[in-house]
């Protein structure tokens, strides 16, 4: 699914204030995988994550993506391989606050051309799962933490990408509703969805099948861990 | 197509304050707009109208008091005019059509009606200089004049007046100063300015009412241009009537042609004006306009960059932000249309009022070129897309990473 070669990264380059944040990571990930990124803030897990979900180019090496070589794209270009391949969950939600539920989960739905109508039955679909139901036309203020996670989650995976991106998706939540939430993901990934968390949380790291640790813009480590359910 | 309409209608509507603030901005810079053409529309019809109807190569020539000394005599000499200056005048290889004038008020009566009314003696061109229409009968012709026949050709204001219709009073007698006169003709109301007029032959009202035989007006048209001639009448006429040539004062000469081409200048340079305030109007509103979509897309950059991390293209980026700004633009411009076209006719209708007394005309019919208007509105909503443009544009190129990162 995923394949990096020898990736480079550096903020402001050629000025004083270069940071040369990735520094030839190299990484593989395989179809139906479910894998954490662990890192200290500023160890590059962030700019990472960001380039493998096509929201930031990277300067050297190569980065495929379900087979494809994800370089020198358009921003439409990008945007319409997001739209088709990714699932974004982020910490802070990201939902759009004056869209109910059902038309938050819709939106990918929309930029993919997809009727109202089917839009909305796709997505009704997707809350149901989540068991969001009867909070599909409530704004996300009206919601806990937990509930706005699997909103996320539902608009994440309504579109049916082939990789689900989470970046610390726990971070908002409580213990007890950041083992929902990751409960939620095991089961997506038992469905068939490659599924990469980033997080600096140990628990959620461990609820993972393999962690990646990423120090210095440098994969130390890439542990498989046992599976535990 | 109905997607992208309802995500702007949304997002206009998610943000009320803004959207009226902008609205207010375009409706008032449409609205100045069209009340700035109405009423320039209608001070120019209102010049017009107060050149009144007749000739445009008609000049006006009168007599008054000397304003310097002159050959040893006193300043502040009445002035007359006798046979020998209207000689002068008449014989002028310029002069076309020639009518000397007396006027007097006086007490006009037929049957039990009675009033006061300007009694005017005039020459037969008179009708041509002024452009009377006859409405029955005759106009005055020189028999009248040669015989100094008691005959009056009395306008409609004065056939109002004596209450009686145009063809009843045409060969009935009226009395003019307890003269009887009998009535030849009924000739169309003078300037809008003017009151109820009563016309008898010029050497009949000076046989009767002004036995030195002076009199103190001439109305003639000349060819080729008046220009130039004002000054020409005035100093053939300073040394017969023994004036200081450079006395302006003591002969007065007026040109319609030169009157005409004067305004003609003073409009030119209000319209001007007009544009140039026009077009300012136009750039402040487009500033208007772009400021609130800067703040507009500032606001909104968290949520743009969580529509483009969702897949978003840039272009539908840049049609939400566009589009905000055209259907603003479009729906605030109509209304601003609509509400100056309002004012611009109520203002027409109080011109109107206050015009009834006779008064000079200020305004008369101020109203708007439609055509003009619609240029002006579209123009104004190309000015807003493009502003509207630039920040969106600048939306598009926002990295999702960093919008999110927005609070």
């Amino acid at each position: 699914m995923i394949h990096l070669e020898n990736i480079h990264k550096t903020y402001n380059p050629g000025t004083a204030n270069a940071l040369h944040v990735l520094q030839g990571v190299n990484l593989d990930v395989a179809d139906g995988e479910f894998v954490s990124i662990m890192g200290a803030s500023g160890s590059g897990k962030s700019t990472l994550l960001n380039i493998l979900g096509i929201l930031d180019n990277y300067d050297e090496g190569n980065y495929f993506l379900a087979g494809r070589l994800i370089k020198n794209l358009t921003e439409t270009q990008a945007a319409r391989l997001r739209n088709e391949l990714i699932g974004f969950v982020f910490q802070s939600f990201n939902l759009l606050n004056f869209k109910t539920a059902l038309e938050n989960v819709a939106l990918p739905l929309y930029y993919k051309g997809i009727s109202r109508k089917k839009r909305n039955l796709l997505a009704m679909e997707q809350l149901d799962r989540m068991g969001l139901r009867d909070w599909a036309t409530h704004l996300p203020n009206e919601m806990s933490g937990g509930q706005k996670q699997r909103v996320a989650i539902a608009r994440a995976i309504v579109a049916q990408p082939k990789l689900l991106l989470a970046d610390e998706p726990t971070g908002a939540l409580d213990s007890k509703t950041t083992v929902e939430v990751m409960d939620v993901f095991r089961q997506l990934n038992a469905e068939g969805i490659t599924t990469v968390i980033v997080t600096h949380e140990q628990s959620v790291a461990d609820a993972t099948n393999r962690i990646i640790r990423i120090k210095d813009g440098n994969i130390l480590d890439n542990a498989i861990l046992d599976i535990k359910y | 197509m109905l997607d992208l309409l309802h995500e702007i209608f949304s997002s206009l509507s998610r943000n009320k304050f803004r959207t009226a603030m902008t609205g207010f901005a375009v409706v008032w810079g449409i609205f100045i707009l069209v009340v700035l053409l109405g009423v320039s529309n209608g001070l120019e019809n209102g010049m017009q109208a107060n050149f009144g109807s007749r000739l445009t190569n008609s000049v006006d020539i009168w007599t008054s008091w000397t304003s310097m000394p002159y050959k040893g005599m006193p300043r502040w000499r009445p002035m007359h005019f006798t046979d020998r200056e209207a000689a002068i005048v008449r014989n002028l290889p310029e002069v076309e059509l020639f009518s000397r004038a007396v006027s007097k008020y006086m007490d006009v009566s037929y049957r039990t009606e009675s009033a006061n009314i300007e009694v005017k003696g005039v020459e037969k061109d008179y009708q041509t200089i002024f452009k009377k229409d006859i409405l029955a009968g005759r106009f005055l012709n020189p028999h009248d004049d040669s015989d100094r026949s008691k005959v009056a050709v009395i306008d409609t204001r004065t056939v109002e007046i004596l209450a009686v219709s145009p063809q009843e009073i045409v060969g009935q007698y009226i009395q003019i100063g307890g003269i009887l006169f009998r009535v030849i003709g009924v000739c169309g109301k003078g300037e809008r300015w003017d009151g109820a007029a009563v016309h008898i032959p010029f050497a009949t009202h000076q046989m009767l009412y002004s036995t030195d035989q002076k009199f103190d007006k001439m109305c003639v048209t000349m060819t080729a241009g008046t220009r130039g001639s004002v000054n020409k009448i005035r100093s053939l006429l300073c040394g017969p009537m023994q004036f200081d040539p450079s006395d302006k004062q003591a002969v007065g000469v007026w040109s319609q042609e030169e009157s005409m081409e004067q305004q003609s200048k003073v409009m030119f340079a209000i319209r001007i004006f007009i544009i140039v305030l026009g077009l300012c109007t136009l750039i402040s509103g487009a500033v208007g306009v772009s400021n609130i979509m800067l703040v507009s897309v500032r606001e909104r950059t968290k949520e743009l960059g969580i529509r483009k991390a969702l897949g978003a293209p840039p272009a539908t980026i840049l049609q939400s932000v566009v589009g905000e700004a055209l259907m603003i633009t479009t729906i605030f411009g109509v209304i601003g249309v609509l509400l100056g076209m309002g004012v611009v006719s109520l203002v027409g209708m109080m011109a109107q009022g206050a015009s009834q007394g006779g008064g000079q005309a200020i305004l008369v019919n101020p109203s708007v070129n439609l055509p003009v208007v619609l240029i002006a509105t579209a123009i104004f909503i190309v000015i807003g897309v493009i502003a509207g443009a630039i920040p969106a544009v600048r939306a598009m190129r926002i990295k999702p990473i960093e919008a999110m990162r927005d609070k």
